[in-house]
């Protein structure tokens, strides 16, 4: 990664100042990724800190810019990506780094999980000796020693019958397995962050239910903190202490599950729980309340409010962007003009109005797309 | 909007549209290992069910359970091995493929992808009239019926000069439902229509299939590995395990009350957005994975992951999970179950 300029970054938006159980410190990071087009803004000036031990949430939809912050974190993002803010690991610097410098932090301190096993995983090579070589990359032990861990590690994760399937390629692995076998990975050199980026998007309901269950595991033993990016407000509910709500590059809401899910302060995180349906919920007995249209492409950028255009409580004040503002209990931010209208609120209250299916929406609403390609094409 | 009838029963009193018995498709293998040619994929095995008016029948299992193979071979779109499928008086699974377009019409398909179902090089106009003029449908009135077609489903016809890469997944997506709708067919088979979609967008999509089907009448195979929108939007579902159906029902009865020990852990499995209920929950966790459909599992072909077969039955019972397939076997009219030992009621207890 190209050295990013620093730029000093303006009074933190978080809770209070960044503590001595703060394993990670994001301040005001900005991503901006190299398009056909040229640069586009993928992340602007997000703030977020992770507790030691603690799991935080990550969640929003396609293009929201959650996974571009899981890569900045991890130095992951393409060449000639403009970074700029500051990412503090343990109290060190990651943006600017030099790639030396990344390495040593990477496996030890940071451990990162993907959405496909089979990306992080050495198709050619035995899952023991694998698992063995990360061991050995960070810590002074004997080759015996590291292949015994390995086997240790591989049953923590559930893998049955460890030692003999540690002689096995990852193609003899199922897909939970494999996962399980980076899980096992991850926390070979017991970091302080991991962070799980779709952990268990391709695996199967009753696969992911155990994939779950072992990632949960290795994390209480590692004593690691963990930022678990997902889609899935279900996975959030049963993993996550802290939940930070992102929206076309920002966080928009940030409080703990219960905050976010109980007393929703932010119009995208009341219609985004409104649009999911529930197992527990019988046929008929609630209607399901869509979000018109669709979330702006990255490289539209409004002055105001970036969900304004889909939000039903839209006016006038929102053409200036709120702030991430503590709403009642500390801890609890959200980025709206009317948090205390939101009090008590129901998706259905919000967005059950008027067109349920968006049959009469189409102009503002999903229109977005084909307004920004009539701008595109007037030039 | 109106709720349908929940207590639909196995057989109604009215003749089912669509009645599909003891499907069966295999294919060959594809290992890729030279003399591999005589393996064969058990992809469904003996499936059975009918479809009634205006029903949402939903076909729900995990990758490699059939769910999908058997969308297709309903419509021919694969060619079942065996069994029949009897949609107005004829066995599809038997017609030439130039006798099965007579049916084409009022059986149609909407896929998981709609930028791969739709032709990149037509607008959604063309894309949505189409069909019409396939069937020779362009008297009076066609270019209105276009236009009101895609008003029925949520997009503008003033949009409709423009190509499906100037649209969003969602907006995609309700113009392939425009385009299956477009003959007024009675059956629409839709293959993970939502499973690409956000879930904001995702839900907008649901209500809009819901409303369509109570002003058309049509009948949705409604194919999804997605148990809460199966929830959401089934009258009746159909739990597929390695080719075979492992237990229907109306869809409250097979989430309240689940007979079947993968139902079971399906349910338990799928986690609730709701962090207090779901961390009261009890998970059901199965051990293993799937077995290979190229050789599945004597007699009970899920015992090597059941959890009550390890630990509750006794091993003369073992025996007989081992050795005898289990019929689907109805509980009570609106329920039937494939298990030799099914649950007694549990009563929400998963939810």
């Amino acid at each position: 990664m190209k050295a990013p300029v620093r730029i000093t970054p303006p009074v933190a938006e978080s809770a209070g100042p960044p503590g001595e159980d703060h394993v990670l410190v994001v301040e005001d990071l900005t991503v901006r990724l190299p398009t056909e087009t040229g640069l586009v803004d993928v992340v602007r000036g997000l703030n977020l800190t992770l507790r030691r031990g603690e799991t935080l949430s990550v969640v929003g939809e396609s293009g929201s810019g959650k996974s571009v912050t899981a890569l900045a974190i991890m130095g992951l993002l393409p060449k000639h990506s403009v970074v700029t803010g500051s990412i503090k690991l343990a109290g060190r610097e990651l943006v600017g780094a030099s790639e030396n410098a990344l390495r040593a932090v990477r496996g030890n301190n940071l451990a990162m999980i993907f959405q496909d096993p089979m990306s992080s995983l050495n198709p050619v090579m035995r899952v023991g000796p694998q698992i063995a070589e990360a061991v050995r990359a960070h810590g002074s032990v004997t080759r015996a020693e590291a292949a015994d861990r390995a086997v240790e590690l591989l049953t923590l994760v559930g893998v049955p019958n460890a030692e003999e399937r540690a002689q096995d390629y990852p193609h003899q692995y199922s897909g939970g397995m494999r996962q399980r076998v980076v899980i096992a990975i991850a926390m070979a050199n017991r970091p302080d962050v991991i962070i799980a980026d779709e952990p268990t998007t391709a695996l199967d309901v009753t696969v992911q239910a155990q994939v779950l269950e072992s990632l949960a595991k290795a994390q209480s033993e590692s004593g690691a903190a963990m930022l678990l990016i997902t889609h899935d407000l279900g996975v959030v509910a049963s993993l996550a202490d802290r939940v930070l709500v992102m929206y076309a590059g920002r966080a928009v809401e940030l409080g703990t599950a219960d905050e976010v899910f109980y007393d929703t302060r932010m119009p995208y995180t009341v219609g985004l729980l409104g649009s999911v349906p529930r197992l527990d919920a019988r046929r008929g007995s609630t209607r399901l309340t869509p979000i018109p249209g669709a979330p702006p492409t990255v490289d539209r950028e409004s002055s105001g409010c970036s969900f304004a255009p889909r939000c039903p409580m839209a006016s006038p004040p929102c053409d200036t962007r709120p702030k991430l503002l503590p709403v009642g209990a500390a801890g609890h931010l959200a980025a709206c003009h009317f948090t205390e209208r939101l009090a008590g609120v129901a998706p259905a209250d919000l967005f059950g109005r008027g067109a349920p299916s968006q049959r009469s929406a189409h102009r503002e609403g999903p229109g977005l797309m084909l307004d920004s390609i009539q701008e595109e094409t007037r030039g | 909007m109106a709720k349908k009838s929940t207590t639909r029963h196995l057989r109604d009193a009215a003749e089912p549209i669509l009645s599909v018995r003891d499907l069966v498709v295999h294919y060959p293998a594809r290992t890729g290992h030279v003399g591999s040619g005589a393996e064969v994929v058990h992809a469904v095995c003996g499936v059975t069910f009918e479809l009634h008016q205006q029903e949402t029948l939903a076909i729900v299992g995990e990758s490699g359970c059939g769910k999908t193979t058997t969308a297709r071979a309903l419509l021919n779109l694969r060619q079942p091995t065996s069994g029949q499928v009897l949609y107005d008086g004829d066995d599809l699974a038997t017609l030439s493929p130039k006798a099965m377009r007579r049916h084409r019409q009022r059986l149609q398909i909407v896929f998981q992808d709609p930028l791969a179902s739709l032709d990149p090089r037509m607008t959604v106009r063309e894309a949505v009239a189409e069909p019409l003029r396939i069937h020779r449908m362009t008297g009076a009135g066609y270019r209105e019926r276009v236009d009101r077609l895609l008003s029925s489903v949520g997009i503008d016809p003033r949009d409709a000069d423009r190509h499906p890469h100037q649209f969003s997944g969602g907006q995609r997506q309700r113009v392939a439902i425009a385009r299956a709708l477009a003959l007024e067919p009675q059956v629409v088979v839709l293959d993970e229509p939502v499973s690409a979609l956000d879930v904001s967008v995702q839900a907008g999509v649901l209500n809009l299939l819901d409303e369509l089907q109570a002003e058309t009448g049509v009948s949705y195979i409604f194919v999804s590995h997605d148990l809460s929108v199966v929830r959401h939007i089934a009258d009746r579902v159909a739990v597929m395990y390695l080719g075979k159906i492992v237990e229907i029902a109306s869809c409250d009865e097979l989430f309240e009350h689940p007979s079947h020990p993968y139902t079971e852990a399906l349910i338990s499995a799928i986690p609730i957005p709701d962090p207090h209920r779901e961390r009261a929950r009890e998970r059901i966790l199965l051990a293993g994975d799937v077995p290979s459909p190229i050789d599945p599992p004597e007699g009970c072909r899920f015992r090597t992951r059941c959890p009550r077969f390890a630990n509750q039955l006794t091993e003369a019972e073992q025996a007989v999970c081992a050795t005898r397939p289990p019929e689907l076997v109805e509980l009570d009219a609106s329920h039937a179950s494939a298990c030799h030992f099914p649950s007694a009621v549990r009563a929400g207890a998963l939810l």
